[in-house]
């Protein structure tokens, strides 16, 4: 375990560096720079360049870029002067991002899980047939859609929840909503998938001849038997949603981490897309590992160790 | 009081292409302390009748006529919380997989106290005490470190006595093992077997045993009933059916046995039945058996056989029985009555 567990360490960290050679040097590729479209003389633009270190040459640019994020120091964004990479926009509004893709996290994993579970169960009837209508219109409509049609509807007509905004829980509903439309879909295919074998196994059969509980019998042997591809599936999920997106963000003034990670590409922000990456890449390593630590504690058969 | 009173049970399978008549109608009694084997091929109807008595009948599987009943209740008319409070209390199920038949997931302790804390209301701390002593009665050694390990770290032999153990442990007055030694090697399936003989002596429980193996009958039951094409067709104490068998498939059925006592095996080679059990959505108007029957008769395909009283205990299902009868059975003439 303590042995996986480093190699594991090593192996990320290899990662990292790996991504932060490829995006740096990958923003460079891309033309024009942060100050090309500031309306400032060509002198004060080369000023500006030579403050950032932007004259020098690109490797020159990547060894000192490593040298500082070893210290600790991800330098300040480059369009919204003084601010700090780290300080004043990945951990003031990444809790934004966090917070609404935990809430839409848990509505596709309840969601889902129900779905899946009832539509196994029911295998072949309405119920199933109402809900793989469902796992389908959740996939293949967009979240922007979702999201407008809810804005339109409940928030515009009915006004029910308030349209933008980010300062109460009635605040989160339509975004998450939105937002888990694929996770749902996905959680609710992979269970009934699951679940439909499950259903049938031998120890399932053993589970109703000890005259169980009905919930007990679902519950306890076959939901967790039907879980680990969730599990599998939580690892990209989690990542992907807690990230932030840029197109839910926008639609509901949610000030995230999502639109700024957008709109710092396009103005060619080196410093806070190589910040942000790195963020990203660290916690998308992070949720996966987690996920592994998981799988052992839900299945005593699966041990850590590599093959490798 | 008998035990358990099977009278004229039918059940059927309802698929998308029509009606499965698996259990044509058989009746079946079982006293307190008696160990009833029920032997036929695959597809006879042996465990689907069984499962029909425990109400754990796939979902397309239903009774559609007769009754069981066990002691003095008709449990055919239970609801399905009432079969559930009986299941895994008082009438408990081996069965053949010992490999799939554990949750994978849950330690052995878990799956050997949770029916005990349901159904007889104890704390967790007395069911392990209890899932301790019936470990070991089992014959599982090193019961403390065990009862927190998982299926995968049991063999298969120690797998299938943990199943017994599990339905032993609320005390039930009766056992259906279907078919609970055919995953097992050999040398384990013995093991098993006395193991369940030495068990039904010392805690007094009654046993239904599946199987399609003679051999595991002759060893531990006191009562045969031979079953085919969803009917039974011979039905008495084992040592009759086995040295004086008055059914043509029973005697078809003893034939392809090995016995090692036989010196040459070229002299006395297999002999199997010949051609195919009956169509179960069409099952045949007549016996079930004349077709592949040496021995049938006109009627044979026509009616199905009375039971003809052989002895006080022993019943046989076929027309040979028949003083009338046209053909001479294999037993000889002298029998028939």
């Amino acid at each position: 375990m303590g042995r996986y567990i480093l190699d594991r360490f090593l192996a990320s960290l290899l990662t990292i560096f790996v991504v932060i050679t490829l995006t740096f040097f990958l923003m460079r590729l891309m033309p024009g720079g942060p100050f090309t479209s500031e309306r400032i003389t060509e002198k004060a633009r080369e000023a500006m360049n030579a403050k950032y270190g932007l004259d020098k040459p690109v490797v020159e640019q990547y060894v000192i870029y490593l040298r500082n994020i070893l210290h600790g120091d991800f330098g300040t964004s480059m369009i919204f002067k003084g601010k700090e990479v780290t300080g004043d926009i990945i951990f003031q509004f990444f809790p934004n991002s966090a917070k609404l893709g935990i809430v839409s996290v848990a509505l596709s994993l309840a969601a889902g899980l129900g779905l899946g579970l009832l539509a196994g169960a029911r295998q072949g009837r309405l119920a199933d047939k109402a809900a793989t209508l469902i796992a389908t219109l959740g996939i293949t409509i967009p979240s922007f859609v979702i999201g407008s049609v809810l804005l339109y509807t409940v928030g515009v007509r009915l006004r029910w929840l308030p349209t933008t905004g980010f300062t109460s829980w009635r605040h989160y509903i339509m975004p998450a909503a939105a937002l888990s439309g694929i996770g749902l879909s996905f959680i609710t295919r992979l269970t009934r998938t699951k679940y439909v074998e499950v259903k049938n196994s031998d120890f399932m059969r053993t589970a109703r001849a000890k005259g169980l509980d009905k919930s007990t019998i679902i519950f306890k042997h076959g939901l967790r038997n039907s879980i680990l591809p969730v599990i599998t599936y939580m690892g990209p999920l989690i990542a992907n949603v807690l990230t932030g997106s840029f197109v839910i963000e926008r639609l509901f003034a949610v000030p995230g981490l999502g639109s700024d990670f957008v709109q710092s590409v396009s103005r060619r922000d080196y410093s806070v897309v190589m910040g942000v990456v790195i963020f990203y890449c660290i916690f998308i390593i992070a949720c996966n590992f987690l996920v592994d630590i998981l799988y052992v504690v839900v299945d005593p058969r699966i041990k850590l160790q590599n093959n490798a | 009081m008998k035990l358990l009173q099977i009278i004229n049970l039918h059940t059927s399978f309802f698929t998308h292409i029509g009606e499965v008549k698996a259990v044509r109608g058989i009746s079946l009694e079982l006293s307190h302390g008696g160990v009833l084997g029920i032997v036929g091929e695959s597809g006879c109807g042996k465990s689907v009748s069984m499962l029909s008595v425990t109400g754990l009948l796939a979902e397309t599987g239903k009774i559609t006529e007769g009754q069981v009943i066990f002691e003095d209740r008709d449990i055919t008319k239970y609801t399905d919380k009432q079969m559930a409070r009986l299941r895994g209390n008082e009438i408990s199920m081996i069965f053949q997989d010992p490999m799939t038949s554990l949750n994978p997931l849950l330690s052995i302790g878990s799956q050997l106290t949770e029916h005990l804390i349901k159904h007889k209301r104890v704390t967790r701390g007395e069911a392990r005490k209890r899932a301790l002593d019936m470990l070991r009665l089992v014959g599982i050694p090193d019961a403390e470190k065990r009862i927190n390990q998982y299926p995968h770290e049991f063999s298969g032999g120690m797998r299938q006595r943990a199943m017994i153990a599990a339905s032993l442990i609320c005390r039930p007055k009766l056992i259906i093992a279907d078919e609970p030694t055919t995953a097992l090697d050999v040398t384990i399936q013995a093991q098993i077997l006395d193991l369940m003989k030495d068990l039904r002596a010392r805690l007094d429980t009654s046993i239904i045993l599946i199987t399609h193996d003679l051999g595991v009958v002759a060893d531990i039951c006191s009562r045969v009933a031979v079953m085919y094409g969803g009917l039974i067709v011979e039905l008495g104490p084992a040592r009759d059916i086995f040295y004086h068998s008055r059914h043509p498939y029973t005697l078809g059925l003893m034939k392809s046995v090995p016995n090692p006592r036989t010196k040459s095996a070229a002299k006395e080679k297999l002999k199997p039945i010949d051609g195919q059990p009956p169509d179960l959505f069409k099952p045949p108007p007549g016996c079930p058996f004349a077709p592949r029957c040496d021995y049938a008769m006109k009627i044979c395909l026509r009616a199905p056989s009375p039971f003809y009283k052989i002895s006080e205990e022993h019943d046989s299902a076929c027309f040979l029985n028949d003083r009338n009868a046209s053909v001479t059975a294999p037993w000889g003439k002298e029998g028939q009555s």
